[in-house]
């Protein structure tokens, strides 16, 4: 059913079907966003390490002495980087997965997309504390369009159920 | 056959409209004292102009997600400030083990308060003992539970060991069984009783009514994993146990069902992780 012009009930209703939809897409693209780049990043794991590595070893003047152990140590720190990776992109596909499921449970939804990327966001600012600042804006109106959305879910939820549309469901 | 559920009230009457609380027709307390479908008593249905917005229980959600910040901010606070410290130093000196446990306790008794004052401003809107709950039941599936959430953490922890070679999980505290009694204490007596007073009875009892029982289990589990967040790799095996405890609250309708299964969760973790230092 075409949610837009499904019989909603009231001006408040379709007001909080819009910001379902914003919601929806936020979930959809920041999802497929993170897909995308933490995928990249996860092939990309052994470059990364290795840079990381070369410029630490700069900047405290060290030089390998057991080429084996190195070698180890790297493929150890390459094997968490991508298992990192793979946590995050797991949880951006369960960001689309929510995004894709708004219309049919609103409150699970959007609550579980909202908590899934706060808590990316913090992992970031565990791995990084600078990540904190970096985008801060996008951040913060993702956050605050997603609270709207399970406020207006919550919202949806009771005035449906009120009105007799046997639960949240927002789909025929 | 069923009669067909009537339209949508007119909004301009809304106000002595009522939504039945047991078939959840609507009907007039104008015309009539009692629902004319059902002849439910009308003070007991819900007046429909009071039925919309957030409601007691989106207040309830919107608080507790508030709380879930606080708990989320320490959680990274902890994991920031222990960044620093080597697993393997913590293993070899027990000074800088009980240094790293002091750290734990104050931002467990941060965690505590918080917890604290969102039990105080909720415990009112949120019945502690929910319908539908067996307390037999909860105590006969104690065992059984217990051994499928640990059972799912080992089996987890091990495949990502083998697959990978990652230890996703060091604690060098675990080197040092004379500070056994602290380790019990804030890795498994806290955790067991504030974590669950938080998810399973505050989280779990205002999502309920939103989303229903298997939703709000999983919802629930979701922000105790992400609680979690200095053991991310652990993450799929924390949302699993979340969802074990989950179901051990509301099969049990009892909260010392899921407090006891935690305890003894984290108990044998720790008990196991001493045994392999030694």
């Amino acid at each position: 059913m075409d949610t837009t012009t499904a019989p909603l009930g009231s001006l408040a209703q379709a007001s909080r079907t819009r910001q379902l939809k914003v919601a929806r897409w936020i979930l959809i693209v920041v999802g497929i966003l993170h897909v995308l780049f933490y995928g990249f990043m996860y092939s990309n794991a052994e470059e990364e390490v290795e840079t990381v590595f070369k410029q630490q070893m700069r900047a405290e003047g060290l030089v390998v002495t057991d080429q084996a152990l190195f070698d180890s140590e790297k493929a150890k720190a390459v094997k968490t980087v991508r298992l990192i990776y793979a946590v995050v992109v797991a949880l951006a596909v369960g960001m689309v997965i929510c995004g894709l499921l708004v219309y049919k449970a609103p409150v699970p939804a959007t609550m579980t997309g909202l908590i899934i990327y706060v808590g990316m966001v913090a992992a970031f600012v565990y791995f990084d504390a600078s990540n904190l600042y970096k985008g801060i804006i996008i951040k913060v109106l993702v956050i605050v369009a997603l609270v709207k959305a399970v406020q207006a879910a919550i919202a949806y939820h009771r005035e449906a159920a009120a009105l007799g549309e046997g639960g949240p469901s927002l789909e025929a | 056959m069923e009669d067909e559920a009537p339209p949508p009230p007119d909004p301009a009457t809304a106000g002595a409209t009522r939504c039945c609380w047991r078939c959840r027709k609507f009907y007039s307390t104008a015309l009539v004292q009692a629902c004319p479908h059902c002849g439910a008593p009308a003070e007991l249905s819900v007046p429909l102009a009071a039925s919309t917005g957030p409601g007691v229980e989106g207040q309830a959600v919107s608080k507790l997600m508030v709380a879930c910040g606080l708990l989320l901010a320490t959680s990274i606070g902890f994991a920031l400030a222990g960044r620093s410290v080597d697993e393997e130093e913590v293993a070899a000196d027990p000074e800088v083990a009980a240094s790293l446990l002091r750290g734990l306790t104050i931002f467990e008794v941060i965690d505590t308060a918080i917890v604290a004052i969102a039990l105080l401003k909720l415990h009112k809107v949120i019945p502690f003992r929910p319908a539908g709950g067996s307390a037999a039941r909860g105590w006969t599936m104690l065992g059984p539970l217990l051994v499928v959430g640990l059972g799912a953490n080992f089996l987890y922890h091990w495949g990502v060991r083998e697959l990978t070679g990652v230890e996703p999980v060091a604690e060098g505290v675990y080197a040092h069984p004379g500070l056994l009694p602290w380790v019990v204490l804030v890795y498994c007596v806290q955790p067991a009783i504030v974590e669950e007073l938080f998810f399973r009875y505050l989280c779990l009892g205002a999502m309920r009514p939103l989303m229903g029982t298997g939703a709000a289990i999983f919802v629930s589990s979701i922000l105790f994993g992400m609680a979690h967040l200095g053991a991310l790799l652990s993450l799929p095996a924390l949302i699993f146990i979340g969802i074990v405890l989950g179901y051990a609250r509301v099969a049990s309708g009892t909260l010392l069902v899921p407090i006891l299964i935690h305890f003894l969760h984290n108990l044998t973790i720790v008990l196991v992780g001493m045994y392999d230092a030694l």
